[in-house]
This record gives structure tokens, C-alpha cells and sequence, in this order.
């Protein structure tokens, strides 16, 4: 089967003639992958960690919270290699360990809001750290793309150009 | 005749193919190699694990990881001892990393050059190379990025760095028509980025050479010491796990599947040598992230537009612009809820700088379970001594530029003021608690002219073989100390303008 290039105007002087690769069919756009999420206790999970984290003066907007568990999960299972295995784990660590730093043997997601603060902070200062990060690092990427966030805190993307 | 560009994982049936060369990995190595040699008439195939996902910009950042970065920007080369551990990102699509970089091409520094003449690569001198770069900088288009396009971060930092050091120099970027919107790393909108899927494989293709996604290659196949061919898995769609086998016999094999992966796949098949794997440079990077009273917004302007190279050569530092999406930004800053909150909602008064280690390539690739290596990295005694330096360094540019607070990379730590950075127990910090990163993984099958200290010969062939040559970052015969992909091209450019010049 050959490949027809796309027509362009980008390149090098002199190159600029030549076009784009073509773009992948439907069904090979990366978009439409298929995918199989995690069971819901994971998503309860991810929520809980993303309501403490984004907690402030006014408790965040549950609508974002769940739009960000939901594309968290989406990014655990897209990513290959060992990201899934990754943030599974710190997932794991996250639910069962990080009550202990407030001497409470429940599942994180049962504690209170202030008090999964609490106990996230301390794991962050504790070699666990890592764990609390990997899943921090993620869910703020996904939340600050969100418009609505990108509004409030001012981060609205622009190019120098325009700006 | 044009060629083509198929996912293997649609294809009904057994991948078998017969080629002239086929070329492993199509990124910044492995694009021009197929490149130079489809156009010179050869039958060339490029197999390529990862997708083809246009370089739109059409993706969010976290959905351009997901898809186009290997394990989701996760992977770590573990720190042993009191080495930080590092994250080194690469790309995993077609194009491979060179469609994520900030466009930044060095050439390879002379003082660089010079030390690989000394050790017997003697056709590597500054003269020598300069054709290749002149020809690689005019394919990708390597311009200076003009100082308007700088971020009000990055011209803060050059404010202090131009009072301790000497003014920030322009960056060169393989660019054309950038509109500083600073997210190349996720695909330019503007299709300004000249990565290898721009300016290189729609030549290749134009050439007729039959490019496929999807296939992940497994081993060389040999007959005696003779390359013959690849063989390997193609990868399902939907979950990217290996499924039906696939092989391709050619005349000639290129492995450019980078410095991670091209040790592995020799390792795989058989191949032993000493150093295989060994002497991995990652020029260990860290950011310094300063809050000021005025509103920066550092995330506008050319994603790098300046760099600092005044202590490069006495102490192998360089500091580059860098601008990352503000929820990177927000997620180095420490805490939880409130207190985070607090740091979360002054994001448009953070600029960031980075600054990396020209280093002592003291990494190692391994195979590990499963399709990735297993890195370490154990910084040597001078790489060690340097962070800190580096860090107060930054700090330092920072304050002086009339910084508020900074924000090291070490977990956990609240931001510091001028006055409590120097109480700052910075040199006792072990390095499992800094957070480093890396994109440049380098050198675990060097180039050099002793088969028991070097994998591949001066032209990249692998030595006690014929037939095949690796062709990407993973062939540098020492830490580079600047951004490889420049490197990268013109070393690859070099080797297939040598094999061209083998003859068929
Ligand atoms: C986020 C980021 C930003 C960067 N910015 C810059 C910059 O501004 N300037 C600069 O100079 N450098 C930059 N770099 C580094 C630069 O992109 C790389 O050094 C360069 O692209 C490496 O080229 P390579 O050919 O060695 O490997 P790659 O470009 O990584 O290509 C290797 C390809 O091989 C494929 N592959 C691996 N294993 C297999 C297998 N078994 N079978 C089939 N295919 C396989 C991979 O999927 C990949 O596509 C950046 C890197 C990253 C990750
Ligand atoms: S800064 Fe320039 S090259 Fe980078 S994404 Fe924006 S327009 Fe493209």
C-alpha cells in the first residue's frame, strides 16, 4: 500500500515542497484506542487523593474531581512499559500506608479530608515519598489542563506571539 | 516510487519482508539513516514500536505522555549509593524522541571532539564533522531564536546570570515560523518543530522506503558473524503487548532503537562485549523554580530560548531555558491541600531554569523482566560534589535577579529565602530525596578503536560483525555535556554517507 504525503509549506528553503506523512486512519489513531479501566475502587481511590490534594479555602469543584479520576485512569492504562505498574503501586501505598502516618488502620479514602492532608504530607517528608509524588505529579498535570483551572489560577495558555 | 507507512498491527497475516536495510527505530538517529539511504536507492524498511501520532499539537501535555512517551515519562535509571535517582524520558512513537525535544541542536562542542581524537577516533575532528552538522543544521532548519521570543523567566535568569557570569546566548532550535507558545515537547500546532518526522521521513518516504509501526524488534538474526535480519513482535493496537512474530531479512541491519534499548537488543541476540551497556551518560538535569513579586507567566516564549555556557568547559555545566506546563510547575511544589494551594494559586509568578551536568557516563543498561532495562547510575565522586554547586549557582542567578524565594529540587522542601538557603544544609542532602531528571540517555555501546573498550568501530559497525551498525544516541564515545539531537543526526548522517560509500 503506498503512502501519499500531504501537501504543506513547512520545511527548509528549499524544502518546502515537501509534505507531511499522512495521518494514521481512524482506527490507528492512538484516540480511539480501546481500553480497559481499572475496577471502581481504584477510581475511589485516585478521587480521594485528588479531593485532598486540590483542597483549599473552598473544597474542589466535584465535577473536575471526577473528570481528573477519570483521566487519570485513562492515562494509568494508555501509558505502556511500567508506568501502570507504577502508579498501581503508589496507588496501593497511597490507600493502605498513608493512614498509618495518622495512626488510622482504614482505607485512605474513609479519612477525612483534612486528615488525608495530613497524612499525605507526612508521607511526602517520608521515604515514601516517591509514591505520594508519582501519583501528585500526575494528577496536578491532568487538573491544571483543565480550562476552568487554567481560568482561575491565571495559567490560560497563550504563544508569546499573541501574548 | 513512494513508499509507504502501514501499523503492523492491522496488517492481516505473517510480516515477512526482505530489504536492502532495515533500520530499527525511527527516531532521531534511525530517521536519517533510513533517510540518506533511501535516497541514495536502496530498499529500506524502518520498523518502529511505538504509533504514528501526528505532531499536531492537538494533545493535551498529559495526553501527548500517554501516547507518544515510553512508560508514561515514568521510567528511572536507580541511583546507587548517594546518587539521585533519575527519570530519564524518551519518545516511543514514530519520530521517536526527537518529536518531544525543545528543538535545542549544539553542535558537538570542540573540546569534546578533541578528546575522542585522543583516544584514536581520528577522523572526528571539528573539521572533519563540520560538513555533517552544515548538512544536518540545513535539513532540520537551525536558527537562533530571536531574544523576543524569550520567556520574562528566562529573561530574569539571564539578568542574574549576566551580573555573577556573562550574558545568556541565544539558542539555536530546529525551527521555522516558532510562535513561542513553549509546548513543543507535546507537539507544535504550528508545525514549526523540524523533528525527524517532519524533515526527514517524508523524504524517506518519498524515496520508497516502507515505514511500520507497531513492531517491536526482539533480536538480530545472524548467519555466522553475519547480520541477516530482524526479527520480532508485533504489538496489538489496543494494549501494546507483543503478539504475532514478524521478521525481516535484509542485507544490511541498522539498530537505532537509542541508548536504552540498542544494548538489549544486541544483548538479546547474542552479541558480548565488555562495555555493552556500560559507560550510560545521562547529563543528569536539575531545575531551580524562583518566585517573584511580579507575575512572570514563564510558560510564554520559545520553550528554550537561552542558554548559559560560562561555566561549561572549567566546570561542565550548562544551563538552559526551559519552560514546562504549569501543572508540572505546580506539582514540584510541596505540600497538600492549603498549603499547596496557596503555592498553586502564585503559578504565574514561578520562572524556571535548568541547569545539567556534562557527566562522567557512569550508567548502566541491563535487560530486566520484561521489554525494559534496567538502569543504574552511580554519579562519580566530581559528578556528586557538582550538585550542590550547581544548585547555589542557580539559587544564586535567581536572587540576584531579585527572586522572592526558590524552590530547590529536593523533596519536601518548603521554597528558601536568600538568608535561609545559606543555613540550607544543602550538601548533606542524600540524593535519594533530589528530584533529577534527564533526556539525554547516551553511550552504552560507545564508538571507539578497541573492540574489548568499544561496541561499534569508527564508521558504526559492530566490531566481530558484518552487516550491522548502530546509528543513534546510544554510539557516543563520551558524555556530550550539550542537547544530543544535533549530535545525534550528524553522527547518523556520517555513518550512512559511510555505508553508501561501502558500496551494496
Ligand atoms: C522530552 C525530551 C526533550 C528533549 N529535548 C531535546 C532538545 O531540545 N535538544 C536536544 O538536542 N535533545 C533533546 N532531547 C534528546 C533527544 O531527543 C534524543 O537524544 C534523541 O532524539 C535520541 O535519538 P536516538 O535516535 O538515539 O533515539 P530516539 O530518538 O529515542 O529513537 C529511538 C526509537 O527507537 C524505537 N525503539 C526502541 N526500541 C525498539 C525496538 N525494540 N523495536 C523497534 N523500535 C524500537 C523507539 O520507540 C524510538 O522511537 C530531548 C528528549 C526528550 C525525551
Ligand atoms: S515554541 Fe515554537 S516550536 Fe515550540 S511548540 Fe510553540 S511554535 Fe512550536
Amino acid at each position: 500500500m503506498q503512502a501519499e504525503l500531504q501537501p504543506s509549506n513547512i520545511g527548509p528553503p528549499g524544502r518546502e515542497h515537501l509534505g507531511l506523512l499522512p495521518p494514521p486512519s481512524p482506527q490507528d489513531d492512538v484516540a480511539n484506542r480501546k481500553l480497559v479501566l481499572p475496577p471502581p475502587r481504584v477510581r475511589r481511590a485516585v478521587r480521594a487523593v485528588a479531593e485532598a490534594l486540590f483542597d483549599d479555602e473552598t473544597p474542589p469543584d466535584p465535577a473536575r474531581l471526577d473528570w481528573a479520576a477519570d483521566d487519570f485512569l485513562r492515562f494509568m492504562v494508555t501509558a505502556t512499559g511500567r508506568a501502570h505498574l507504577i502508579l498501581r503501586a503508589s496507588l496501593f501505598a497511597l490507600t493502605w500506608l498513608t493512614p498509618l502516618f495518622v495512626f488510622t488502620p482504614l482505607p485512605f479514602a474513609w479519612l477525612p479530608v483534612k486528615r488525608r492532608v495530613l497524612a499525605l504530607e507526612r508521607m511526602e517528608h517520608s521515604p515514601l515519598g516517591p509514591a505520594a509524588l508519582a501519583v501528585k505529579a500526575m494528577l496536578c498535570m491532568i487538573w491544571f489542563e483543565h480550562p476552568d483551572t487554567q481560568t482561575e489560577t491565571r495559567t490560560v495558555p497563550a504563544c508569546k506571539e499573541v501574548a | 516510487m513512494a513508499g509507504s507507512l502501514q501499523s503492523a498491527s492491522r496488517l492481516a497475516g505473517e510480516l515477512r519482508l526482505d530489504c536492502d536495510v532495515v533500520v530499527v527505530g525511527s527516531g532521531a538517529g534511525g530517521a536519517v539513516i533510513a533517510t540518506t539511504l533511501a535516497e541514495a536507492g536502496y530498499d529500506v524498511v524502518v520498523l518502529e514500536e511505538g504509533p504514528h501520532v501526528p505532531n499536531t499539537g492537538a494533545m493535551r501535555p498529559s495526553e501527548s505522555i500517554r501516547h507518544t512517551w515510553r512508560d508514561g515519562a515514568v521510567t528511572l535509571a536507580v541511583g546507587l549509593g548517594d546518587s539521585p535517582s533519575i527519570n530519564v524520558t524518551a519518545g516511543r512513537c514514530l519520530g521517536g524522541s526527537s518529536t518531544l525535544t525543545g528543538g535545542v541542536c549544539f553542535r558537538i562542542p570542540d573540546h569534546v571532539l578533541d578528546g575522542w581524537v585522543k583516544e584514536g577516533l581520528t577522523d572526528l575532528t571539528p573539521e572533519k564533522m563540520d560538513p555533517w552538522f552544515t548538512e544536518v543544521e540545513r535539513d532540520v532548519h537551525v536558527e537562533e531564536v530571536p531574544a523576543n521570543m524569550r520567556s520574562r523567566g528566562t529573561e530574569l535568569f539571564g539578568e542574574g546570570f549576566s551580573k555573577i557570569a556573562a550574558p545568556l546566548k541565544p539558542m539555536r532550535r530546529n525551527t521555522r515560523g516558532c510562535h513561542g507558545c513553549g509546548r513543543c515537547n507535546f507537539g507544535c500546532a504550528h508545525k514549526a518543530k523540524l523533528s525527524v518526522d517532519i524533515a526527514y521521513l517524508p523524504r524517506a518516504l518519498a524515496a520508497g522506503a516502507r515505514l511500520y509501526t507497531g513492531c517491536l524488534v526482539g533480536k538480530v538474526e545472524f548467519s555466522g558473524t553475519r547480520a541477516t535480519g530482524v526479527s520480532g513482535r508485533i504489538l496489538d493496537f489496543d494494549t501494546q503487548r507483543p503478539s504475532r512474530p514478524f521478521s525481516v531479512r535484509a542485507k544490511r541491519v541498522v539498530l537505532a532503537a537509542g541508548a536504552m534499548f540498542n544494548p538489549l537488543i544486541l544483548a538479546k541476540s547474542g552479541f558480548k562485549n565488555p562495555v555493552l551497556g556500560k559507560h550510560l551518560s545521562l547529563h543528569p538535569s536539575f531545575r531551580v523554580i524562583a518566585r517573584f513579586d511580579e507575575p512572570v507567566r514563564g510558560w510564554e516564549g520559545a520553550m528554550q530560548s537561552a542558554y548559559g555556557d560560562f561555566y561549561e568547559k572549567t566546570d561542565g555545566m550548562l544551563f538552559n531555558s526551559v519552560s514546562v506546563p504549569t501543572g508540572v510547575l505546580a506539582a514540584t511544589m510541596p505540600g497538600f491541600g492549603t498549603a499547596h494551594g496557596k503555592l498553586r494559586n502564585q503559578l504565574d509568578h514561578l520562572a524556571i531554569f535548568g541547569g545539567m551536568l556534562h557527566d562522567d557516563a557512569t550508567g548502566t543498561v541491563r535487560p530486566g523482566l520484561g521489554r525494559e532495562p534496567i538502569m543504574t547510575y552511580r554519579s562519580s565522586p566530581r559528578d556528586r560534589a557538582r550538585i550542590p554547586v550547581l544548585l547555589r549557582r542557580m539559587a544564586s542567578f535567581w536572587f540576584e535577579a531579585g527572586a522572592k524565594e526558590i524552590f530547590l529540587p529536593v523533596f519536601g522542601v518548603p521554597g528558601q529565602t536568600a538568608d535561609s538557603l545559606k543555613n540550607f544544609p544543602l550538601e548533606e542532602v542524600h540524593g535519594r530525596q533530589m528530584e533529577c531528571s534527564s533526556q539525554h540517555p547516551l553511550g552504552t555501546c560507545q564508538m571507539g578503536v578497541d573492540p574489548q573498550r568499544s561496541v561499534v568501530d569508527d564508521h558504526g559497525r559492530v566490531w566481530g560483525t558484518q552487516g550491522l551498525y548502530l546509528g543513534c544516541g546510544s554510539v557516543m564515545p563520551s558524555s556530550l555535556g550539550v542537547n544530543p539531537q544535533l549530535a545525534i543526526m550528524t553522527m547518523a548522517r556520517r555513518t550512512a554517507g559511510l555505508m553508501v560509500g561501502e558500496g551494496r
